[in-house]
């Protein structure tokens, strides 16, 4: 039986499995990485 | 503010170009396993180019080592350089990069990976910053200083390695995540 911590994680990669099959979690990436390249331009010289 | 929106539709403009010209160069032809594991390794290979940088103490070596000139200040009206900055930042690939995490989603948006509209998180994580921290040295202590005071400049840019350390480990995930979707 699975104790509550590992109930939880396989919640999450079950959900990460659905969203990448819809194709979400790789727009996701794509949309994290965009914003996060924004915001890395904030220090540039 | 002229800055700011010139930012917004560099951005949006660079993305959006970059998205139909992959479409027309790699995404009609391509598999989506083919493209997922070139994007996979294209972000790893970036993360590494991070490390190093690093390392060395410098910037991102991909790309023009350029910012706007400064001498655009004694010909143009403050506004029209404030705009035309703003649109060379916001463009991407014309100034110096911070990290390769830039080209990372570049090469993303350029493999039909990442919605059209990734430029609207592009502009959104500078501009989100950028005027929260103009707004605060409007109102913040700097403001009723009788002194010009410090912006803080100095230790934004001070802050370049932990950005790089964060680029980093943003693309070895996304390329992680790449991988994991290649193979489900």
């Amino acid at each position: 039986m699975l104790d509550r911590p590992m109930g939880v994680l396989h919640l999450v990669v079950y959900r990460a499995i659905m969203l990448t099959d819809d194709g979400l979690l790789v727009f996701a990436v794509g949309l994290v990485l965009a914003s996060a390249a924004g915001f890395s331009q904030l220090f540039s010289p | 503010m002229a800055f700011a929106v010139a930012f917004f539709g560099g951005a949006v403009a660079v993305f959006a170009l970059v998205g139909v010209i992959g479409g027309v160069l790699v995404t009609a032809e391509a598999p989506r396993q083919w493209r997922l594991c070139l994007g996979a390794t294209g972000l790893l290979t970036l993360a590494m180019v991070d490390i190093v940088s690093m390392r060395r103490m410098s910037y991102c070596p991909l790309g023009w080592r350029r910012q706007t000139p400064r001498v655009l200040l004694r010909r143009h009206p403050p506004r029209v350089v404030a705009a035309i900055w703003g649109l060379d930042t916001g463009l991407g690939v014309t100034t110096i990069r911070v990290a390769g995490i830039t080209w990372g989603a570049l090469l993303v948006a350029a493999l039909g990976l990442s919605p059209p509209w990734a430029g609207l998180g592009y502009a959104l994580g500078f501009n989100g910053p950028f005027l929260i921290l103009l707004w605060r040295h409007r109102v913040g202590p700097s403001s009723r200083c009788a002194k010009p005071a410090d912006p803080g400049l100095e230790s934004l840019l001070a802050q370049r390695p932990v950005l790089q350390r964060m680029s980093a480990i943003l693309l070895a995930c996304g390329g992680c995540l790449l991988i994991g979707s290649a193979i489900v």
